[in-house]
């Protein structure tokens, strides 16, 4: 009676409290201001569009975990969720429903779950999703609605601006685009709420600081040595959503301290490149899916030097 | 006392769970029975060199070396020889052993005998000692390392010919396992003991060999202790190391102490240091002062349920079931027996076996305390490889290990793991990193 | 255009000269061989794959200590007539399981949470009386397998071994930490008798741990009339090469653990008498 409950397992025999799924969690908390910023601004069809992508995922991650790996409890890992919310943040606010959709559907059953599911994709799904929506409905995505107007005005986003028409960087209103009172996807808008889901996802040591620090350190060096606003380069566009909450996924990520650094500074320089040499306004998604890429490679030059090991001479 | 110092950026810092800490000793009473493994060392088993029916009188040896890294055995209990044969070991396996029981006279005799006891030579005859002698003390007294790989002493005091010079003796007392106090316990109870041991060994690696003493800062008593009690040996040092697990590894425990890295699977003696184990330093003490043999050590007994939890000292050989009869049953909570602490620990299949040279810790966990958690996919957050002491990648080991990909784990180096469990341990997805990069380590050694 | 055309000439002449210079003529038996080979390179046959086997079988001209176990005696008669040559006689081997430890003939059973790896649930501790010898139910012979000869028995907790695919490579033989699977020849005409343990503790201790222990008495070796049981070290084996099949020590041994596999054997002796 007595030894039967007593289980073997080989050691260790304790384990730290953290857990995928509280992980996820955070996550999704850590985005939550910046989505009710996007809703505020943009209005309650930002959480339509929201819902509608994060349904789309899970969906999607129920039916090929069932029927395609026999796994039943991929969901609840909470990172399909995640996939959603990420991939709504990156769409306007006037996306079509349906399209919103087939974003989360491409973006998981493409995106992840054709490599294998969950940690066995090579770029992050959300993004996947997004560039594909980009590429097929060229229109609709880069549709803008203008800050807090009920009526369906449009424009162009800061950096569309800046490029095609010329607008110059010194007179745009720092501190209204940083409160988000500009053109932009319903997520990337919200600057001091994406900083402070940043601030909480660091304080809860969930992302290493490295991701983020190199990604910006490199944007403002270049943007400092090409003579650009530094402030508009940071607050404009997608670069903080993507710096903070998609570049800095486990997965897609390198392993170790050199490598994240070599992938944040390599993300950062392309997409200053391809914000100002490039054809599209904005960089960030094709930066960090160009790194993903990368990352089996970084992974592969930058293995953590053995205990002991002397450098060669 | 020196500075605060550690290992590095890498290792984790579990839960302490150092409940024991502060209890005082308590003793065991002399057991009627004792199983002895003759197995109490790397390296070969001993040899018994008593037959059934034989009567042994306390601290006789019964089992003689086979070979230098195997060690001698001794009876702590006079009694007469029940049986040689296969005994039941603390993981089941089953290990040569003697089996030893007392009579009501011999009890008697052995409970006078402890009132008796004297030390055999005065502190002044310790320098007249040479340091063969002292070796040679050390080696018939069948001491082996006491923090877990049970290592004969004597054969580590003595290094090969043409390795280098012995510059550094490091003390082990950072006890960095969570829940295990019974170091702490030696350190505070028995600091000058444990010094004089320390001198001895001084004085058998020679004049040019300083000691450190590292202690982890969660244990400031002990610190204090050890501090007062080195004071007036200037060979002798105490330094506190910040809490960090695996910081008692003999590679983290040499960087944090001397800055020193050991090479891959090189000896400590390569940097011209050797470490000994604060419990080793005891044994050492009561082998050449008091002229007894290794046949007893101290324990914790602990876990959060178990509310008769102390540091016990223990008759090796005494059945881990007369502990639980001594202290008190084990609480309907225990889900998980473990032998050792939890990171490096071998879970046991229920209360049996003897304790041995090796056993620091006899954990009684209940579910809350050590959880299972299921398997869910590799997310790949870098956390084993930021955690892995030895600069591993613990999940592409594992991942290897589990295909069965020998030579690629081989050349991932799997066999320089030191099993310390820092990936287990922070793996958020629940892997079972360690068992599997234990299966790669035994079949690359395999081939 | 004529540039262009030029340099594609000169490229062409390099390509081929380079391909003349550089050619490797194959033996084309090799892949003939390689046809009939089952290509699973499990390296039953001493070699690193299926091509180094048909290699060194052009090479050798004879089969002399070459044997595919994949490919059996009709692919070898095969790889036979690609070199002209006459077939050897061959040795059919299967592999069986010296354990019958299952889960309701085991008296003392183990709990543990382990990874799948019989390499590691050997590491974990045991309880007491439990035996140590047995099946650890890892499945590490059922992963070694390339020929899907093995597979999971659920109800008894234990691997089964399909005879009729098994092809006798020993990939499973080298997989299982506690070596309790044995390759023996398979005759065609009778049944192959086994001792189906591998308990070397003394009697009452394995009686003690399962069911179908081997006990060590001796029954077998005093039944047998050819003298082909042998018991040491409290464990009996059978002599394959004395062993006529006739099923008298199957019926006499009191914990069944003389078993046999391939063809079914009528025992000659009553259990019951």
């Amino acid at each position: 009676m007595e030894s039967n409950r007593i289980t073997v397992t080989g050691s260790p025999h304790v384990s730290a409290q953290r857990t995928t799924q509280r992980v996820m969690l955070n996550v999704i908390l850590a985005l939550l201001p910046a989505m009710a910023c996007g809703i505020w601004i943009f209005g309650w069809r930002s959480a339509a569009v929201a819902a509608v992508a994060i349904i789309a995922c899970m969906l999607t991650e129920y039916v090929c975990a069932r029927y395609m790996l026999g796994r039943r409890d991929s969901l609840r890992d909470c990172t399909a969720i995640v996939t959603g919310l990420l991939l709504a943040m990156t769409l306007p606010s006037s996306i079509p429903l349906p399209m919103a959709f087939a974003g989360g559907v491409f973006a998981i059953g493409v995106g992840k779950m054709a490599f294998g599911g969950t940690g066995q994709n090579i770029f992050n799904p959300a993004l996947v999703g997004r560039v594909f929506l980009l590429i097929s409905f060229p229109v609709e995505m880069t549709t803008w609605p203008l800050p807090l107007s009920p009526d369906g005005m449009t424009g162009a986003t800061l950096l569309s601006a800046m490029k095609e028409s010329g607008v110059d960087a010194s007179s745009i209103d720092l501190i209204q685009i940083s409160l988000g009172n500009m053109g932009g996807s319903l997520g990337e808008v919200g600057a001091i709420a994406l900083v402070a889901g940043w601030i909480y996802l660091t304080a809860r040591r969930i992302v290493r600081l490295v991701i983020p620090l190199s990604i910006l350190g490199a944007v403002v060096l270049l943007a400092a040595l090409t003579g650009n606003n530094i402030a508009v380069e940071l607050l404009s566009g997608g670069l903080l959503l993507g710096t903070f909450f998609m570049a800095t996924d486990y997965v897609t990520s390198p392993m170790t301290t050199k490598g994240m650094l070599i992938y944040g500074i390599l993300i950062g320089a392309i997409t200053f490149v391809i914000r100002h040499y490039g054809s599209y306004p904005e960089g960030i998604s094709f930066a960090i899916l160009i790194m993903n890429g990368c990352t089996p490679l970084i992974n592969k030059l930058t293995r953590p030097r053995l205990f002991g090991e002397r450098r060669k001479k | 006392m020196k500075h605060i110092t550690t290992f590095g950026k890498t290792g984790v810092h579990p839960p302490e769970m150092k409940l024991t800490a502060g209890s005082p000793i308590k003793e065991m009473p002399l057991p009627r029975r004792i199983e002895l493994s003759l197995a109490q060392s790397l390296g070969r088993p001993a040899k018994a060199i008593v037959k059934a029916g034989d009567h042994v009188s306390r601290f006789d040896m019964v089992g003689e070396a086979q070979g230098p890294v195997s060690a001698n055995v001794h009876t702590p209990i006079s009694g007469t020889v029940k049986s040689i044969g296969t005994i039941t070991t603390t993981d089941g396996h089953g290990a040569e052993g003697i089996i030893i029981e007392a009579s009501d006279e011999d009890h008697a005799a052995d409970l006078q005998s402890m009132c008796d006891a004297a030390p055999r030579i005065g502190f002044d005859a310790i320098n007249r000692l040479t340091g063969d002698e002292i070796i040679d003390t050390i080696r018939r007294a069948g001491i082996v390392g006491m923090g877990g790989a049970a290592f004969p002493t004597a054969t580590k005091l003595s290094p090969p010919p043409g390795s280098p010079q012995c510059e550094f003796l490091l003390i082990n007392g950072a006890e960095c396992e969570p829940y295990l106090t019974c170091d702490d316990a030696i350190m505070r109870e028995m600091p000058h003991e444990i010094i004089t041991g320390i001198e001895i060994m001084l004085k058998a690696l020679g004049q040019n060999v300083r000691c450190i003493i590292g202690i982890e800062d969660n244990k400031p008593q002990a610190i204090k202790a050890m501090t007062v009690a080195a004071r007036s040996h200037e060979r002798i040092s105490v330094a506190a190391m910040r809490t960090r697990y695996p910081q008692g590894g003999e590679k983290m425990l040499t960087k944090a102490l001397t800055r020193r890295e050991i090479a891959p699977g090189a000896l400590p003696i390569s940097e011209g240091v050797i470490i000994q184990n604060v419990a080793t330093a005891l044994a050492v003490y009561h082998a050449v002062v008091w002229g007894i043999p290794l046949v007893e050590r101290v324990m914790t007994v602990s876990g959060n349920d178990y509310l008769s939890r102390c540091n016990y000292r223990v008759p090796i050989g005494t059945p881990v079931s007369d502990i639980i009869a001594a202290l008190g049953e084990i609480p309907p909570s225990t889900v998980k027996i473990v032998n050792g602490g939890t990171m490096m620990g071998r879970a046991m299949a229920g209360i049996q076996g003897s304790t041995t040279k090796g056993m620091s810790g006899l954990l009684l966990l209940s579910s809350g305390e050590s959880p299972q958690r299921p398997s869910t996919p590799c997310v790949r957050c870098g956390k084993c490889v930021e955690v892995c002491p030895m600069g591993l990648e613990p999940y592409l080991l594992a991942r290897l290990s589990e295909l069965g990909r020998t030579d690629d784990a081989a050349a991932h180096h799997v066999t320089d793991c030191m099993e310390c469990g820092c990936c287990s341990y922070s793996c958020m997805a629940g892997r079972r990193l360690l068992d599997w990069i234990k299966v790669g380590k035994t079949l690359a050694r395999k081939k | 255009m004529t540039v262009l055309g030029v340099a594609g000439f000169a490229a062409g002449l390099i390509l081929y000269l380079v391909a003349k210079k550089f050619n490797v003529t194959e033996d084309p038996r090799i892949g003939e061989i390689e046809e009939i080979l089952p290509g699973a390179n499990c390296g039953a046959c001493g070699r690193k794959g299926c091509h180094d086997f048909a290699v060194e079988c052009c090479k050798a001209g004879n089969l002399d200590g070459l044997y595919c176990p994949g490919a059996g005696s009709a692919g070898m008669s095969g790889i036979a007539d690609v070199l002209g040559i006459a077939p050897g006689a061959t040795q059919i081997k299967k592999a069986f399981v010296r354990c019958q430890g299952t889960a309701c003939n085991r008296r003392i059973k183990r709990d543990i949470s382990a990874i799948g790896s019989c390499i590691s649930a050997k590491t974990l501790a045991m309880p007491e009386g439990y035996c140590t010898w047995g099946c650890l139910g890892g499945g590490d012979c059922i992963k070694a397998c390339r020929f899907d000869a093995m597979d999971w028995d659920r109800e008894n907790n234990m691997p089964i071994i399909d005879t009729d695919r098994c092809v006798g490579c020993g990939a499973c033989a080298d997989a299982c930490p506690q070596s309790l699977i044995l390759l023996r020849e398979a005759k065609p005409e009778t049944a192959t008798v086994v001792v189906a343990c591998s308990n070397r503790d003394k009697g009452a201790a394995a009686r003690k741990a399962c069911a179908t222990a081997c006990i060590g008495c001796g029954k077998c070796q005093r039944t047998c009339r050819f003298g082909a049981i042998k018991v040491t070290g409290n464990l009996a084996s059978i002599d394959p090469a004395l062993c006529t099949a006739c099923g008298e020590c199957i019926a006499g041994c009191p914990t069944s653990a003389i078993t046999s596999f391939g063809n079914i054997i009528a025992p000659t002796i009553n259990r019951n008498a």
